[in-house]
């Protein structure tokens, strides 16, 4: 059963019951929450998600909910809370959707420790992967966003989970989160794409977040390996330029972009090594997406940039 | 300026882990100690290799390592000590 198999009354209910776990890629998140835009959110994001009301555990149980009475009613506001921790401070209850995408990423980042994780969108075409390990900013979601459309499958637009032992990379797609220009690039790039509504965060951006394929989330079962490392760096006004990184350049970036390496000591230092040893690397400046779209499939028709 | 210690060394260089690919300049190492990874230019990796095979001074470094002026020797020795990677010897 997905998400969109639901009614409102369904999902609502099983919500408020603490009855609603989604499955994510390799993860089970048991979410609870009276909050509508908490509902509608569920309900248009991760509508092709499976859902499991009978699952007796989960990896990561999170509530998220009005902080208090008066704060249900006077400016509402969310709180997110995780194993009994609250990692965020409260948020106007306009801010559910992000607060949860946060604090799915949180615990990722955090606990995930089965996988070596690294902050990277993550693609798959013919059977191997895309990485695009960057920082906030440099272009990464728009770019993945604009891929998906065009035959790219989704693996996640924040993570990539590598298996420290096998290196084999488990999907684990979401809604590709976009911030203030690239909403409305994405939106005309793509008509048929499908956002959420745009909010302001705590930070004074515009972020709205894009309803990852059905395809992809149905497929998260299908693991591949490393194919590709593209590093991107939105440039304003620059042409698409790819530049051919040397492999212990690729390695430090790598390193540079996972959040737990080195707590897998050697076993994490070699299966960097290994990514960046098969996966041809280079740096893609750009400003037009179309162009950078062509970088992107030229390097992966091609082996070259 | 404090005095130059009369030795140098690598504390444990099992813990120093290399990586190379033929054809580039620059080494990686990580370090299992620390955690950290290091990307090394090729006198910094002539300099904490010898060092992990024997301690040695300056001296013995210079003379081993010609290629590498005494300059650039002070200042990849600093940097070495300052990311933990080798120490003075006790």
């Amino acid at each position: 059963m997905t998400v969109g198999d639901l009614s409102d009354a369904e999902l609502c209910g099983l919500l408020r019951a603490q009855r609603f776990t989604l499955r994510i890629g390799p993860f089970l998140v048991r979410l609870r929450s009276v909050m509508s835009e908490v509902q509608a959110a569920l309900a248009l994001l991760y509508r092709a998600h499976e859902i499991d009301t009978e699952a007796d555990g989960a990896h990561f149980v999170i509530r998220l909910d009005h902080p208090g009475l008066v704060r249900r009613f006077f400016r509402a506001q969310a709180q997110l809370t995780f194993d009994l921790r609250q990692p965020f401070i409260p948020l106007p209850a306009s801010m559910a959707a992000p607060m949860l995408e946060a604090g799915l990423n949180w615990c990722i980042g955090n606990y995930a420790h089965q996988f070596l994780v690294i902050h990277s969108a993550t693609l798959e075409r013919g059977g191997r992967a895309l990485l695009m390990p960057a920082p906030p900013g440099s272009g990464k979601s728009t770019l993945c966003a604009a891929l998906v459309t065009r035959g790219w499958r989704l693996l996640s637009d924040e993570f990539a989970l590598v298996d420290p032992t096998t290196g084999i990379l488990v999907p684990v797609p979401r809604p590709i989160a976009l911030k203030e220009g690239s909403i409305d690039v994405i939106a005309r790039w793509a008509p048929d794409a499908v956002f959420g509504p745009s909010v302001v965060n705590n930070e004074d951006e515009t972020v709205a977040y894009m309803q990852p394929p059905a395809r992809s989330v149905r497929d998260s079962g299908l693991t591949c390996r490393a194919g590709w490392i593209v590093v991107p760096q939105y440039v304003a006004g620059a042409d698409a330029t790819t530049t051919p990184m040397t492999r212990a350049r690729a390695l430090m970036h790598l390193a540079d972009n996972s959040f737990n390496y080195n707590f897998h000591g050697r076993v994490g230092f070699d299966r960097l090594v290994a990514i960046a040893d098969q996966a041809p690397s280079v740096t893609l400046r750009y400003s037009r997406l179309d162009e950078g779209v062509d970088a992107v499939d030229r390097l992966a028709q091609t082996g070259a940039p | 300026m404090p005095p130059r210690p009369p030795r140098w060394h690598v504390a444990d260089p099992s813990a120093l882990l290399f990586q190379h690919w033929p054809g580039e300049d620059e080494h990686v190492v990580f370090n299992l100690r620390s955690g950290d990874l290091h990307l090394l230019n090729p006198a910094a990796t002539a300099v904490l290799g010898r060092l992990a095979e024997a301690p040695a001074s300056v001296d013995d470094l210079r003379a081993s390592l010609n290629q590498i002026d005494a300059s650039a020797l002070d200042a990849v020795l600093e940097s070495l000590d300052g990311l933990g990677l080798i120490g003075p010897l006790p």
